[in-house]
């Protein structure tokens, strides 16, 4: 039988002593974050004379949130409210803070600063239409 | 000793090192949840609501007044109203931090307060001339 080669404890100290820096060390991260601020969003639908439509969306971080009523119509010419808040707590409606009266635009009608958190848009009709009439709005939020 | 009871020994406290910090799971006082609250309601000429919340650990609390609208239109109301945060007294709020805000989406008050019991309240302070309804969204831990 040939006898085992011997092992020194201080081989064995410093090769127990590495595994232990390098299995504490934080796990590298494989990909790069991905930057997901502002985000684009869109909004559509329509919406009946005397009606109004309105949706929730999410800033992720305080920032601006720009929103821009980007199509309407027919006409296309058709001017609404458009306006923001936040959401109910029950989820039943919009309770806006600021509103303009908005006719279709490339330029934002609404800039408002926000803090992180839930809010909606809401758009209606100011008592002008009267025709059903769709729309697109675009939202960029944080 | 012998070399394997040095190498059982020294993977024993390799382990031990590479585990999980206790500390970090365990609850403590400067980690805290956040409650965020959306408080509506309305308000009549000179008037005021309150709402009484617990504060489980200490912290910030903020607030704003997010919506003032006509209850007839929903449409917003150009007017301002008091907010003010305090503890609950009797059938009422008795505030120690008030102020005039107009409607806004980002935080307009930030008090720090201990854990326990306190109100946030509306109030009219003179700007009415109907009543409106209100929307202050405020965070606690």
């Amino acid at each position: 039988m040939t006898p085992r080669p011997r092992v020194g404890p201080r081989l064995i100290v410093s090769v127990v002593a590495a595994l232990a820096l390098a299995g504490c060390d934080d796990a590298a991260p494989t990909t790069s974050p991905t930057p997901t601020s502002p985000v684009t969003e869109t909004f559509s639908g329509q919406f009946t004379p005397g009606g109004s439509a309105a949706r929730a969306f999410t800033a992720a971080a305080a920032g601006t949130v720009s929103i821009t009523l980007t199509q309407i119509g027919p006409p296309s010419d058709a001017a609404v409210g458009l306006g923001i808040g936040i959401p109910q707590s029950n989820g039943s409606g919009c309770l806006l803070t600021q509103t303009v009266a908005a006719s279709a635009s490339t330029a934002p009608q609404i800039t408002a600063a926000v803090d992180a958190g839930t809010y909606c848009v809401r758009l209606y009709d100011t008592g002008s239409l009267v025709t059903q009439v769709a729309f697109i709005v675009t939202i960029v939020r944080p | 000793m012998t070399a394997r009871l040095l190498i059982v020994a020294l993977l024993a406290a390799l382990a031990v090192a590479c585990g999980d910090d206790p500390s970090s799971t365990a609850p403590s006082s400067t980690t805290s949840t956040t409650t965020t609250v959306t408080y509506a309601g309305t308000i009549d000429v000179g008037g005021s609501r309150f709402y009484s919340f617990s504060n489980a650990a200490a912290g910030s609390v903020t607030a704003f007044l997010a919506s003032v609208t006509s209850p007839a239109t929903r449409l917003p109301v150009a007017v301002p109203l008091e907010i003010g945060i305090g503890v609950p007294a009797g059938t009422g709020c008795s505030t120690t931090t008030t102020q005039m805000v107009a409607p806004g989406l980002v935080p307009q008050m930030t008090v720090s307060l201990a854990a326990g019991v306190f109100c946030l309240r509306v109030a009219d302070a003179g700007e009415l001339r109907a009543p409106v309804a209100f929307a202050v969204r405020f965070s606690h831990p």
